[in-house]
C-alpha cells in the first residue's frame, strides 16, 4: 500500500475532524449571541451571565428586582428555547439530508424529497380549514401537529409497502414520493380555495418555517429527535458508507441494501414529522447543509454525520438571529437568503472536489 | 445462427414500429381533443357550429356585432382558439425541456425549472406587480408582466451559462448551483411578499401555481417561434443526448464536446421554458413528469422520447385544461393543480406496474 495514500487519508480525516470542531466552537458563540439579540441590548457578556447565573440556581426574583427579572425571562424563556430549537431543527435537517442523498445517490434529493413536507402541509391545511383531526380526541393546535405528523408518515409508508412487493430502484423511490408529492400539493391548492385569508396567512407561514413560537415545551421531543437521529445513523454510518459504493458490492458485503433505504426512509420521515408539525417545513438546510459538509469534509459518513449537524444548526441559529435582528421575516427565508450566495462560493472554491 | 439475426431484426422493426404507431396516436389524439376545447366553456357549443365557426374564418363570413353568431363566433376565435394553441405548445415545449435537462444533466430529478427559470420570472413578476411597472393591458397576461418576468427568468441562465465552464467536472455541482440560485430568488420574492396588499398575492399566487385563464393571441406568436425553434434544433440532437447518458469521460471519447452540448441545450430549454412560463406562470409537473411517464412507456432512446413526450405533454396539458373547464367555469381551477391531480396517480401506477426500470 501506498504510504503516501495513507497519509493523505489520515490527514483528511483528521481535517475534517478539526473543521466540524471548529464549526462546532463557533456555534456555541453564535448561540450565546443569539441570546443576547432581543428587545433588550444585551452585551455577549452579560448575556453569558444571565444564562450562568440562572443556571447556578440565581434567579432573580420579580418584586426585588424587576429589570434583572425582565432580562432573565426574556432570554431564558423567550429566546433560549428559540435558540435551543434551532440547533435541533438543523441537526435533524442536516443529517435527513445527508442519509437521503447518500441513499438516494441523488444530490438533489433533500429531507422532504419523498413528499414529506406536502404530506405535512396538507395534513395540517386540513386540520385548519375543516377542523378535522385524523386522531380521535385531539382537538385544537394538538390536533392541527398530529395531523401534519400523521400525514407526513405516510409518503414513507407507501414506498416501504411498494417495495416489499416489487424490487424498485432508489431513483424509482424517489420518483414515487415525488408522484405523491404532487398528489397532496395539488389536494391543499384544492382545498386553499374555500380558505379564509387570515388562515391562507398562517398557512404560508407555516410552509415558509418559522421557529418564533418554539417553547421549553417544544424542546424535549426536538432534541429527542436530533439525538435520535444522529444516534441512529452515526450507528449505521458504516453501513451507509459501504452503501455508497454501489448495491452489488454493498450486497457481497453483507449489508441488504433495500433494507437500509427503508430503514433511513422511515427514520427520517418520523423526525423530520416531529419537525415539522412543530417549526413547519423549513427549506434549503436540508438539501445545502450536506453539500457544504461534503466540499469541505469528506465523504466519510462518521465524519460527514456531525459536520453536516453543526453546519445545519449553526445555518439555521444564524438565520434566527438575523430574523430577530432584522424583523417580520420567516426564518425560512433567510437561511436561503444567507446560504445561497455562501454555497454558490463554497461550490466554486471547491468545484474540483465535487464528490456527486 | 442467420434465423437469429433476422427473427432479432423483426423483433427490432416490430419495436420501432410500435413506438412510432404511439407517438401517430398521440398526434391524432391532439388534434381530436383540439376540437373538443373548442367546445367546453361557459357558453358550451356543438363541434358542427365550432367547426362552421373555425371555417368562417378563412372563408371569409362576416357577422354584425352584437348578433349571437358574432358573440360565439369571438369566443371560439379570441378566447378559446389561442387558449388551446398554447396550451398545446406549453406541453410540447415543458416537455422537450424536461427531457433534455434530465438528459444533460443526467438527473431524472430535474426538470425546466431546476436552473431557477421560474423562480426567477416569479420575481419578475413581483417586481413587476409591485411597483406598477406593467406596459399595455393589465393583469397575468400584460405586456410588462410578461417582459420582466421573461427578463428576470433569464438571469439565473445567464449566471449558469457564465459558470458552467468553471464547474466542468461535475455537471451535479452546476445543477446545485442553479438549485441555490433559485432558492435566492425565491426568498427575496418572498421579501417583497411580506410587504404587498392581498390582491396582489392573490395574483402572484395564481402565477405560481400556472393558469391558462386570461391568454389571447398576443402570446401565441413569440411562444409559438421560441418554441419551433428550440424543438427544431434539439430533436435533432437526440441521439447525441443518448450519449450523455454515459459518463463524461465516455461520450468525449465518441467525440461528443459534451461541456458544449451542455451550455447549448441549457440555453435553448431554458429560452423555450421561460417563454411558456412569462405568459402563464409555473405550470409544474409537465416538465419532470411526463417525461418519466413517457419513458416507463417507450424506453429511453431519445429519439422516440423527446417527440413522443412533446406529443404526450400537449395532449396532457390540453386535456388537464378542458377538464379544468368542464368541472366549474366559476371556480376556476388553475390548470397547474388538474395536471397534478391527473398526472400523479397514472404516474404511480406506471412505476408500481413497470418491470424493468429506466434509471
Amino acid at each position: 500500500m501506498d504510504p503516501n495514500s495513507k497519509e493523505r487519508y489520515l490527514w483528511v480525516k483528521r481535517r475534517g475532524i478539526l473543521f466540524s470542531v471548529g464549526i462546532a466552537i463557533a456555534l456555541f458563540f453564535v448561540c450565546v449571541y443569539s441570546l443576547s439579540v432581543s428587545n433588550f441590548e444585551l452585551s455577549f457578556m452579560e448575556a453569558m451571565r444571565i444564562v450562568i447565573d440562572h443556571l447556578t440556581g440565581n434567579v432573580p426574583d420579580r418584586s426585588v428586582d424587576y429589570a434583572a427579572w425582565i432580562r432573565d425571562h426574556v432570554v431564558m424563556d423567550k429566546t433560549a428555547p428559540r435558540t435551543v430549537g434551532s440547533v435541533m431543527a438543523g441537526v435533524i435537517l442536516a443529517v435527513g439530508g445527508v442519509i437521503m442523498q447518500t441513499v438516494t445517490r441523488n444530490p438533489l434529493t433533500d429531507p422532504y424529497t419523498i413528499g414529506i413536507s406536502s404530506a405535512a402541509m396538507l395534513g395540517y391545511t386540513i386540520a385548519l380549514i375543516y377542523g378535522i383531526s385524523i386522531l380521535p380526541f385531539v382537538g385544537g393546535d394538538a390536533g392541527t401537529m398530529a395531523n401534519a405528523f400523521v400525514f407526513a408518515l405516510i409518503p414513507s409508508i407507501v414506498i416501504v409497502f411498494v417495495s416489499s412487493f416489487k424490487r424498485i430502484s432508489p431513483i424509482m423511490m424517489v420518483l414515487i414520493g415525488i408522484g405523491m408529492m404532487y398528489m397532496f400539493s395539488a389536494f391543499s391548492t384544492f382545498l386553499k380555495f374555500n380558505a379564509s385569508d387570515e388562515t391562507l396567512q398562517q398557512i404560508y407561514e407555516w410552509s415558509v418555517g418559522t421557529v418564533s413560537s418554539l417553547t421549553w415545551g417544544d424542546i424535549p421531543i426536538l432534541t429527542a429527535a436530533a439525538v435520535g437521529v444522529m444516534v441512529v445513523f452515526l450507528f449505521l454510518a458504516r453501513n451507509v458508507n459501504i452503501l455508497n459504493a454501489g448495491d452489488k458490492v454493498a450486497q457481497s458485503l453483507g449489508v441488504n441494501p433495500v433494507r437500509l433505504r427503508m430503514l433511513s426512509f422511515v427514520v427520517i420521515s418520523i423526525v423530520i414529522a416531529v419537525l415539522v408539525c412543530k417549526t413547519g417545513t423549513i427549506g434549503f438546510v436540508g438539501l445545502v447543509a450536506p453539500h457544504i459538509a461534503r466540499l469541505v469534509t469528506s465523504n466519510d459518513s462518521k465524519i460527514l454525520i456531525p459536520a453536516s449537524a453543526v453546519i445545519g444548526a449553526a445555518l439555521v441559529v444564524l438565520s434566527d438571529v438575523a430574523v430577530r435582528l432584522i424583523g417580520g421575516l420567516p426564518v425560512g427565508v433567510v437561511t436561503a437568503l444567507i446560504g445561497s450566495p455562501l454555497f454558490i462560493y463554497i461550490l466554486y472554491v471547491q468545484r474540483k472536489n465535487a464528490s456527486f | 445462427m442467420v434465423d437469429g439475426t433476422v427473427s432479432m431484426k423483426q423483433e427490432y422493426r416490430v419495436h420501432m414500429a410500435r413506438r412510432i404507431l404511439f407517438i401517430a396516436a398521440l398526434i391524432v389524439l391532439v388534434f381530436c381533443i383540439f376540437w373538443v376545447s373548442l367546445c367546453v366553456g361557459t357558453r358550451s357549443l356543438d363541434i358542427g357550429e365550432v367547426f362552421g365557426y373555425f371555417m368562417d374564418r378563412f372563408n371569409g363570413t362576416y357577422y354584425e356585432p352584437g348578433t349571437t353568431e358574432r358573440f360565439d363566433y369571438d369566443i371560439v376565435w379570441l378566447y378559446r382558439v389561442p387558449r388551446a394553441l398554447f396550451a398545446i405548445i406549453a406541453g410540447v415545449a415543458l416537455a422537450i425541456a424536461g427531457c433534455v435537462m434530465q438528459s444533460v444533466m443526467k438527473n431524472p430529478l430535474a426538470d425546466p425549472y431546476t436552473t431557477g427559470v421560474s423562480s426567477g420570472a416569479l420575481f419578475g413578476v413581483c417586481i413587476a406587480m409591485i411597483f406598477g411597472l406593467q406596459i399595455g393591458s393589465g393583469g397575468i397576461a400584460g405586456f410588462g408582466v410578461v417582459l420582466n418576468a421573461l427578463i428576470f427568468a433569464m438571469i439565473p441562465v445567464m449566471v449558469m451559462v457564465v459558470m458552467a465552464p468553471f464547474f466542468k467536472h461535475s455537471p451535479a455541482s452546476l445543477i446545485l448551483a442553479g438549485v441555490a440560485i433559485s432558492y435566492l430568488f425565491n426568498s427575496m420574492t418572498t421579501l417583497f411578499l411580506v410587504a404587498t396588499d392581498e390582491a396582489t398575492l392573490h395574483m402572484i399566487y395564481t402565477w405560481q401555481v400556472g393558469t391558462l385563464a386570461d391568454l389571447s393571441w398576443d402570446a401565441i406568436p413569440l411562444t409559438l417561434l421560441m418554441t419551433c425553434f428550440g424543438t427544431a434544433v434539439l430533436l435533432p440532437l437526440a441521439s447525441k443526448l443518448n450519449l450523455m447518458a454515459m459518463s463524461d469521460k465516455e461520450a468525449k471519447s465518441l467525440g461528443l464536446d459534451v461541456e458544449r452540448l451542455r451550455v447549448v441545450c441549457l440555453i435553448l430549454l431554458s429560452v423555450m421554458a421561460a417563454t411558456v412560463i412569462s405568459y402563464v406562470g409555473v405550470i409544474g409537473f409537465v416538465g419532470l413528469v411526463i417525461p418519466h411517464i413517457i419513458r416507463l412507456i417507450i424506453g429511453s432512446d431519445n429519439k422516440f422520447t423527446m417527440p413522443a413526450a412533446a406529443a404526450f405533454g400537449a395532449f396532457f396539458l390540453l386535456g388537464c385544461d378542458i377538464i379544468s373547464r368542464a368541472i366549474d367555469v366559476q371556480a376556476a381551477i388553475p390548470v397547474g393543480v388538474v395536471t397534478s391531480f391527473i398526472g400523479a396517480p397514472l404516474f404511480l401506477y406506471l412505476i408500481i406496474r413497470d418491470k424493468g426500470a429506466s434509471w
